[in-house]
């Protein structure tokens, strides 16, 4: 079960890098998304961690998936520009 | 708030000539912080980011008596301590620890039966010790003397032994524990000016142009890294720091503002375990009641220590260090020598106060073991990725001196300092990976403490002649190939080598926990030779821009 949630979390924050990455959708829409990921990824992980722990993995995982969004999928293509 | 005045105390605010000048001060700061202490830097993120994963996962990989198990039944402590405190005069009862072998601390069943003052041939603090295999719980080893040399010659191991590195760079106390303290707060430095002096921060959150030169993709390399990684080098700088100079610095500053100079005083105060008031009543000690209560109480949490005072008396004390569970700091659990609970509290004792929260949090935030595996992962990868940020920025610096109509560096200069910081930086990686077949070759021909001695000289000689190296006129980029490749080829080796030689391995799947190791380091060697033979060696290159 906790691997399931750490998965779930995982892959929220990696989504809601996507997400932030992604430069067709409005600011509201991508605030609206990046939250709701964000808090399944909190929730995700204070069930397996605790509050405190869960809160301390969340923020260090989300910075995990930004690094990786970054190297792996680089910067997203100028659609608008 | 904080941030506000920093920005307003730099006077970044105060108009946009005043701006660029306060800009350009703090990447002069950055730069020279960044290129004075950038392969020391690297040195101490490396090791660190392979520290988290020491104690106990590579411990248990390195130890095969931690292998087979980590666990033993409260019954049978019970008995041992009884057994051995009869064995023992009496007033090595005054304390008693015993050290579970959880893979945190001996990598056997351990009791120190010790005496605060002495006995009839030492003056000093003298302990009886006991050690037991974890599965047989057979004698293994026993040892009489001062306490502070038994802690002092416990057998370490190739894990232990990158992490003592990381912690004073083997240096000695105090000045190893200093110079590390200095380097947290250099990284704290460089993170902080790093996120002003870069003005995009939204904006290039995610450039990486790896398809474009290398050194626009170094560059944009150091951006992400330094922007999604700077919470994370905040705290690991600030924590860091505070680890290193706590004892040295810090506690002597406390003493002198609070105790007037008085550091016994002081830590007296913070200590956990007081001395009890022996009673001479006879009352069993419940040992195995305790760690039961403790088990079904904190079911996630890892008992790493016992500490039992005035065993088998009416006023007996016991506590117990934990660590994990659903508490971040590691917990004291306090118990009646009846079984009684008393309390829980932090490895400080029971002192209120927020500041005495901030400083328990610092410990598991610096080593991320205050949950499993997962955890621990996420600060490997954040920690090397920590470790890539010095060395991407003296790349930058030292490209940016090679351009231009009039480069204050000649490309024989830049080669020589590419050397250089392979040499220090890849002869590090490449020492660090040696210890690992080493070990294995070790636990199949040294027994015991005699292993010690082995760790040292393997270490520093590999990590000196790769260095020395350097001094040869040789292409960088062979001799970088050539490391990476002999840093593959070293963790390649050790599960063949485990196969023929170890206690566990992929073949008898004796511990889970080897084979899931032991392939992590083939994968890992075979990634390192897979890029090394990507590279192109420096004569082609040669080749290539030469005109037609």
């Amino acid at each position: 079960m906790n691997e399931l949630l750490i998965t779930i979390a995982m892959v929220s924050l990696l989504l809601m890098m996507l997400n932030l990455r992604k430069n067709t959708l409005t600011l509201a829409t991508k605030t609206f998304l990046s939250a709701l990921l964000f808090g399944l990824a909190l929730i995700c992980f204070m069930s397996v961690y605790g509050i405190l722990g869960g809160a301390i993995c969340t923020v260090v995982g989300a910075m995990l998936a930004g690094l990786l969004t970054a190297v792996i999928a680089g910067k997203a293509p100028q659609l608008l520009g | 708030m904080c941030i506000t005045w920093f920005i307003e105390f730099l006077g970044v605010n105060a108009g946009a000539g005043m701006k660029s000048i306060t800009l350009k001060k703090l990447f002069l700061l950055h730069s020279w912080v960044g290129i004075i202490t950038a392969v020391l830097l690297f040195i101490v993120a490396f090791s660190g980011a392979l520290a988290v994963l020491s104690r106990p996962e590579l411990k248990i990989w390195a130890n095969p008596e931690l292998q087979s198990s980590q666990h033993v039944a409260s019954a049978q402590i019970n008995r041992l301590v009884n057994e051995y405190h009869k064995k023992v005069p009496s007033e090595f009862g005054e304390n008693i620890h015993v050290f579970l072998p959880s893979g945190h601390n001996f990598h056997l069943l351990t009791l120190v039966f010790e005496s605060h003052h002495g006995d009839e041939n030492y003056d000093q603090e003298v302990a009886r010790v006991f050690q037991f295999h974890p599965d047989t719980l057979a004698l293994e080893n026993t040892y009489y003397g001062p306490s502070k040399e038994f802690y002092a010659n416990k057998k370490t191991d190739a894990p232990t032994y990158i992490g003592e590195f990381h912690a004073d760079l083997h240096l000695g106390r105090p000045i190893g524990l200093i110079l590390t303290g200095f380097l947290g707060l250099t990284l704290l430095v460089s993170a902080v000016t790093g996120l002003f002096i870069h003005r995009k921060l939204i904006k290039e959150l995610f450039t990486f142009r790896r398809d474009k030169e290398l050194d626009i993709a170094v560059s944009d390399a150091h951006k992400v890294i330094g922007i999604w990684g700077s919470v994370f080098n905040i705290v690991i700088g600030f924590t860091g720091s505070f680890l290193g100079l706590a004892t040295i610095i810090l506690l002597p500053a406390a003493a002198f503002v609070s105790f007037g100079g008085d550091q016994d005083k002081l830590i007296e105060t913070f200590t956990a375990i007081p001395e009890p008031v022996v009673s001479h009543i006879k009352q069993p000690t419940k040992i195995d009641t305790i760690l039961e209560h403790a088990h079904s109480r904190y079911p996630e949490a890892i008992i790493r220590d016992v500490t039992i005072m005035a065993h088998n008396d009416a006023n007996a004390q016991v506590y117990l260090r934990l660590l994990g569970g659903e508490a971040v700091a590691s917990q004291l659990l306090h118990y009646q020598g009846n079984g009684e609970f008393v309390q829980s509290m932090s490895s400080f004792g029971d002192i209120s106060g927020v500041s005495i929260k901030v400083i328990e949090l610092m410990f598991p935030l610096h080593f991320g073991n205050f949950a499993g595996v997962f955890v621990k992962l996420l600060w490997v990868l954040l920690g090397l990725s920590t470790a890539l940020l010095p060395i991407s920025g003296m790349m930058m610096w030292l490209t940016k001196r090679t351009r231009g109509s009039s480069p204050s560096l000649s490309m024989q200069a830049y080669a020589r300092w590419n050397r250089f910081i392979i040499g220090s930086c890849g002869g590090l990686v490449l020492a660090s990976f040696v210890l690992f077949p080493v070990q294995v070759l070790l636990n199949y021909s040294v027994v015991g403490v005699a292993q010690n001695s082995f760790f040292g000289p393997v270490f520093f000689y590999t990590w000196l002649a790769w260095l020395l190296l350097s001094v040869l006129p040789i292409g960088y980029k062979n001799y970088f190939k050539l490391t990476l490749l002999l840093c593959g080829a070293s963790l390649a080796l050790v599960l063949p080598l485990n196969i023929l030689l170890g206690v566990s391995n992929v073949i008898n799947l004796n511990s889970s926990l080897v084979a899931v190791v032991d392939i992590s380091f083939m994968v890992v060697g075979i990634v390192c030779m897979f890029v090394a033979l990507k590279i192109k060696n420096t004569q082609k290159l040669k080749i290539e821009v030469q005109p037609a």
